[in-house]
């Protein structure tokens, strides 16, 4: 069937469904609805894309009038529509969240993401050799000394038990922290999007949030979660909690639209940052220009 | 043909036999055929579409059971010849009268009411159905969640060429990306539908 052939069957198919056909026509189509495996499909398929149509508010015109006079006179054709019409609010939630992940993503370059999880790899292949290298030692040292307890050398045994002691020590804190390195490789991403969305601080809140900041990052992104968006700009402001000092203000920023939250985004400087708390204070922007402090977010900087 | 038969369990199997003409669909040819008679007793602004389809399907599975074999049509055009008697039977029935006079009042206002009373009452409910469709979703694999989105997502023009690509990045003719589409959608009204009774 050629395109044209498509287009033409389509617009019959159409007229069929809102019941503009003449009944010698529809007697023909009601046939092939029930009896012909190929033109059922195609049937429900137009008939899914009309009510999808109409959901979308693309119908107009005749099409429009004919489509909620006739077609909607139907409980079964009414469910239809229902179902159209929260297919079309989902699918578009899920298309912008979609959206969203990937500007947040591209917005906070691909180095910071991809490093952190390499250099755990390297660390994992690290500590794996260290503690490879500190078995085969000791297993080797282990027998030397026995070699040496049996030949009566106890003092110095002593002294080499001691020793072992203190390694056998060490290769169990390299072990734990092989494992660590283990449950930090396989475990998700320790900085994805979600964990440098930062939510503002409460009462009795958890422990501030650990950011790991790359050596070869320049700029660190973060999204601070509004509770509410009121506000048509913000500002920012990175300030040390131990002192109060301000050590750096955003540009004023408008909120981002998020799968199920609005965020204000920022990029904060790498140069500014030490291995240590921060407050980042936010505050909404009137019209006026005057400011409203609004919440407080507390992160941990871990640099690499 | 006796008066009052009840569909027994080897009739049933008779029937989908019968239906499946030789292969083992489990069932989906026969919730097929019933998906298109509802949908054609509802086109045909019948007042109990479901009725009409399991009385059509019945009657069916009846003669097969009486005659044993069913040779003058194939099984989806024997349905059709039964269910255009049913329809008609139907339109002489009492009810049926007072239901006209109801539809044409019903048509004459359906624009007004859906813009109203009935869009209204609706909206009440669609946060539940929304609510139940991201669950059904979520009972879908990731490729299908995706794949359903993606096909029903965009206007009219767009919408021809991503199902074209959708397709040949799947490998597969435009008809079956259609199928599995439609499937699932049924799928999903399905499973919606369930959900919002439930809730």
């Amino acid at each position: 069937m050629s395109a044209e052939e498509q287009l033409r069957l389509d617009d019959q198919l159409v007229q069929y469904l809102l019941g503009t056909l003449p009944e010698e026509e529809t007697e023909r189509l009601d046939a092939l609805s029930v009896s012909d495996d190929a033109f059922a499909l195609r049937l429900l398929a137009t008939e899914n894309d009309l009510v999808d149509a109409y959901a979308r508010g693309e119908l107009a015109g005749e099409t429009r009038n004919q489509f909620e006079t006739f077609y909607a006179n139907s409980s079964v054709r009414r469910e239809k529509l229902a179902f159209a019409e929260a297919f079309r609010r989902v699918a578009t939630a899920r298309a912008a969240s979609a959206a969203e992940t990937k500007n947040v993503a591209r917005s906070s370059g691909r180095s910071f993401f991809s490093i952190p999880k390499l250099t755990w790899q390297w660390g994992f292949a690290v500590a794996a050799f260290v503690l490879a290298l500190a078995t085969g030692f000791f297993a080797i040292e282990n027998r030397n000394l026995r070699k040496q307890v049996a030949a009566g050398q106890a003092q110095r045994a002593e002294q080499w038990q001691s020793e072992l002691a203190a390694q056998r020590a060490a290769t169990q804190k390299a072990q734990e922290e092989l494992d660590r390195l283990r449950a930090s490789a396989t475990s998700p991403e320790p900085v994805s999007v979600a964990a440098v969305l930062l939510m503002p601080q409460t009462r009795g809140s958890s422990p501030p949030l650990g950011v790991v900041v790359p050596a070869r990052a320049e700029n660190v992104p973060l999204a601070l979660a509004l509770e509410s968006d009121e506000y048509p700009q913000y500002r920012v402001a990175l300030t040390d909690p131990a002192t109060g000092k301000a050590l750096w203000t955003s540009e004023r920023r408008t909120a981002r639209s998020g799968a199920k939250i609005k965020m204000v985004p920022i990029e904060l400087p790498r140069r500014l940052l030490r291995e240590r708390n921060y407050l980042l204070e936010l505050a909404g922007i009137r019209r006026n220009g005057s400011r409203e402090p609004l919440s407080t977010y507390m992160f941990h900087v871990i640099l690499e | 043909m006796k008066k009052h038969w009840i569909l027994s369990q080897n009739a049933f199997q008779q029937f989908l036999d019968w239906l499946d003409e030789g292969t083992d669909s489990r069932g989906q040819k026969y919730l097929e055929m019933r998906r298109r008679l509802v949908a054609y007793f509802d086109r045909r602004n019948c007042a109990s579409p479901d009725e009409l389809a399991d009385e059509t399907l019945n009657r069916v599975a009846r003669k097969l059971e009486e005659v044993g074999r069913i040779a003058d049509a194939a099984p989806p055009q024997y349905c059709y010849i039964v269910a255009k008697f049913v329809l008609l039977e139907s339109f002489r029935a009492p009810e049926h009268r007072q239901t006209n006079i109801d539809t044409l009042s019903l048509a004459r206002q359906a624009k007004s009411s859906l813009s109203s009373t009935s869009l209204e009452a609706e909206r009440s409910t669609q946060n539940q159905r929304m609510h139940c469709l991201e669950e059904c979703l979520r009972q879908l694999s990731i490729d299908d969640q995706k794949m359903i989105v993606d096909y029903y997502q965009g206007e009219q023009r767009s919408k021809i060429e991503r199902r074209n690509q959708m397709a040949r990045a799947l490998g597969i003719t435009m008809n079956a990306l259609t199928i599995r589409a439609c499937r699932l959608r049924a799928k999903l009204e399905s499973c919606v539908r369930k959900c919002c009774s439930e809730l």
